[in-house]
């Protein structure tokens, strides 16, 4: 697994790449919870393309990074998300509840 | 009833590290029915589901064995076993309703949910104090060719 950001203007975007499951789901919490903290304010971009594998693990991890940017009123954007983690997203109808911008 | 074509079964401990293990050699083992992309990924993931509860419920304060075996049936059927002797789940029913969770903020509640989704049957039994099994099938598409 591997995590990064940077500031693009005043986007924050995150990139998780690798696999998401339950083995990398606490570091990726704190990892994002470190970045906010950083960077309090402006609109966060969570860029997936580089994902090879997740499961519900993140489910949990894009809910709590819905939940902590919501209540600092900021918005959030997932892009890029491969078939595979797409498909665990809406068999939970995440959709409905986070922006995913499809395609590059 | 359609005979096994081949099996196998691993068994290994309850660390969180072991999830990729368990998963990536499951869909190993499988891809000698060659599966589709999406097929092998939605095996993938709920074999990756069930193992997790087992490390994050069955075993919450310790470490146990989890065995996952793996039946290949004639025409393309695929069946997978996760045991545990864990802690068992109390409230199979309310254990696989969507959102219900007793894990912490990695967790979402949506295991079951995801295992039911993606393939095309799903089984839980459990007792209290002897732990759990998860049974799931899926019948892979047939392929232009055959299998």
């Amino acid at each position: 697994m591997k995590i990064t950001h940077q500031r693009t203007g005043d986007t924050l975007v995150i990139a998780v790449a690798d696999e998401l499951g339950h083995h990398e789901a606490r570091e990726i919490i704190d990892y994002m919870g470190t970045v906010l903290a950083l960077y309090p304010a402006g609109p966060v971009v969570l860029d997936l393309s580089a994902l090879k594998f997740m499961d519900s693990s993140g489910l949990a991890v894009v809910l709590n990074l819905h939940r902590a940017l919501l209540r600092a009123g900021r918005s959030l954007c997932v892009r890029g998300t491969p078939p595979q983690a797409m498909r665990v997203f809406q068999a939970a109808n995440l959709p409905h509840i986070v922006t995913f911008e499809m395609g590059e | 009833m359609q005979n096994v074509q081949n099996m196998m079964s691993i068994k290994f401990e309850s660390r969180s590290v072991n999830e990729g293990f368990a998963r990536q050699t499951v869909a190993a083992f499988v891809a000698q029915l060659d599966p589709t992309i999406d097929e092998l990924n939605d095996i993938k993931t709920a074999v990756s589901e069930a193992v997790t509860n087992s490390i994050v419920h069955a075993y919450a304060d310790k470490l146990g064995y989890i065995t996952v075996s793996v039946k290949l049936f004639e025409g393309g059927r695929v069946e997978i076993k996760v045991k545990d002797t864990g802690c068992g789940i109390p409230d199979v029913a309310k254990a696989r309703e969507p959102m219900f969770t007793t894990g912490d903020d990695t967790r979402s509640g949506m295991g079951f949910t995801i295992m039911e989704s993606f393939m095309d049957k799903l089984r839980v039994r459990s007792s209290a104090g002897r732990g759990t099994v998860v049974t799931m099938a899926k019948s892979l598409a047939l392929r232009a060719g055959g299998r």
